[in-house]
Parts: C-alpha cells; structure tokens; sequence
C-alpha cells in the first residue's frame, strides 16, 4: 500500500518508524554484514588503505557463509517433515 | 623538550571518545581513515534501526533492556535516543501509536541496532589496543617482529 502525500509529510525521521516494502526484510541482511566486514576488517588493518580488497573477502565469506547455514537448515527441515510424516 | 603522554591516560581518553562516538579513539590516536570508515559503517548500521523501528521502542529499556544493554556500546547516539524516547507521548494499549513499529520492522531494527552497538565495542577495544601499543591493531601479537616494526612505521 502506497503512503499517502499527508502521511509522507508528516514522517519525521527516527521519530515515526519506517515501513519495509515487501520483501525487502531478507534483503536488510547484506548491508548488515557489510557493515559487521567493515568494522572487523578496520580493527584489522595498519591503514584505510589495506581495507577494501581484505572487506570484500570478508564480504564474500559472511554472505556464502550464511548462505551454506539457510541451505543446511532447510534440508534439516526437509527432513524433518519427510521422516516425520508432515 | 616535549613530554612523553602516559599511555594509560591514553588509553582512557580513547576509550571514552570511542564510546561517544564511533571512530573517536581512532581520530584521537591519529588514525584518521581508520576512524572514517568505522563513523560511516557503526553510524549506518545503528541509524538504519533506528530509523526502521523508531525511538519510542527502539532505545527503551523497559521495552527491551537486552537491545539497551547492547545499544550502550555507542554513548552519544543512545543517550540523544534514550532523551527523545522519554518525551514522546505513550499510548494506550488499545491505541495504535504512531511512534511504535511493528512485526516485520522490530526485528529488523532490533538486530540493526544490537549489532551497530556491539561494533562499537569492538571499536573501543581496537582503540584501546592501538593506544596501548602505540598504532598496532588487536592482533599485533600475532605477527612477527618484522611486521609489526612495519606497522609502527606506517601509523
């Protein structure tokens, strides 16, 4: 449902929550371990320099990481439902 | 000539500075890039929570006193966010307040804003590392003397 011109102007930021498009909640991870390989790569590094090559890798780690925890979780899940009768 | 500062009293100004404000101890100590990057990343992750939940909730400990404890990680932010919260107006239960988010929003802004804070831990901690040892990130110890003499010439 589209908001409103009245609402959108009386939003005020922080102060009035923000609603999230459909979808959008699974999405909200990757700036998130954007962030979490910034500032692990940060307390890492000697200087700014050596961080965007090292952060990406990390990035990458993070990202395939929990991608290889969401499929091991669904096939736990799978199995469950197919031993148990479900 | 010019006195050597005591590096526990160093250490104790970069760590309350890290705690203001995410990158403080990092500018304090000299590491400008260092603190840049951590004010961009820890700032967006806490502000996109609490822009996704509000501060009504979000930065509340009698709605939730594990995500203030974890909030706490960044002084400034939490405290403006703790001020904020107590001067909007509560609803009642039966009431929809326009301050309050909901389910799918609170849990997004919850982990936003958990992580954001616990970040800033790991930055206060890396700040008081490198104030103790002089510019070596927390895992100085690990490398071999060579590197580490490479790593003081470079700060």
């Amino acid at each position: 449902m589209m908001p409103s011109a009245a609402t959108l102007l009386a939003w005020i930021p922080f102060i009035h929550p923000l609603p999230l498009p459909d979808g959008a909640r699974l999405w909200m991870f990757l700036p998130l371990a954007a962030c979490v390989a910034v500032v692990y790569r940060t307390t890492r590094a000697r200087t700014a320099r050596e961080l965007p090559k090292a952060t990406l890798r990390t990035f990458i780690n993070i990202v395939v990481g929990m991608c290889l925890i969401a499929i091991a979780a669904y096939l736990v899940h799978a199995a469950v439902l197919r031993f148990s009768g479900g | 000539m010019k006195q050597k500062p005591d590096p526990a009293i160093r250490m104790f100004q970069a760590g309350i500075l890290a705690w203001i404000l995410p990158g403080g101890g990092h500018f304090f100590l000299g590491h400008r890039g260092l603190a840049a990057v951590l004010f961009v990343a820890i700032t967006f992750a806490y502000g996109t929570g609490l822009a996704i939940g509000g501060v009504k909730n979000s930065v509340n400990p009698r709605a939730n006193r594990w995500l203030f404890l974890a909030e706490l990680g960044i002084g400034s932010y939490t405290t403006v966010g703790y001020m904020v919260s107590n001067r909007l107006p509560d609803y009642g239960p039966k009431e929809l307040s326009p301050y309050v988010a909901f389910y799918p929003e609170t849990d997004v802004a919850q982990i936003y804003l958990a992580i954001g804070g616990l970040l800033n831990l790991l930055a206060i901690l890396d700040a008081l590392t490198r104030a103790q040892t002089g510019g070596l990130p927390v895992f100085y110890h690990e490398m071999t003397p060579t590197d580490a003499a490479r790593g003081e010439g470079e700060k």
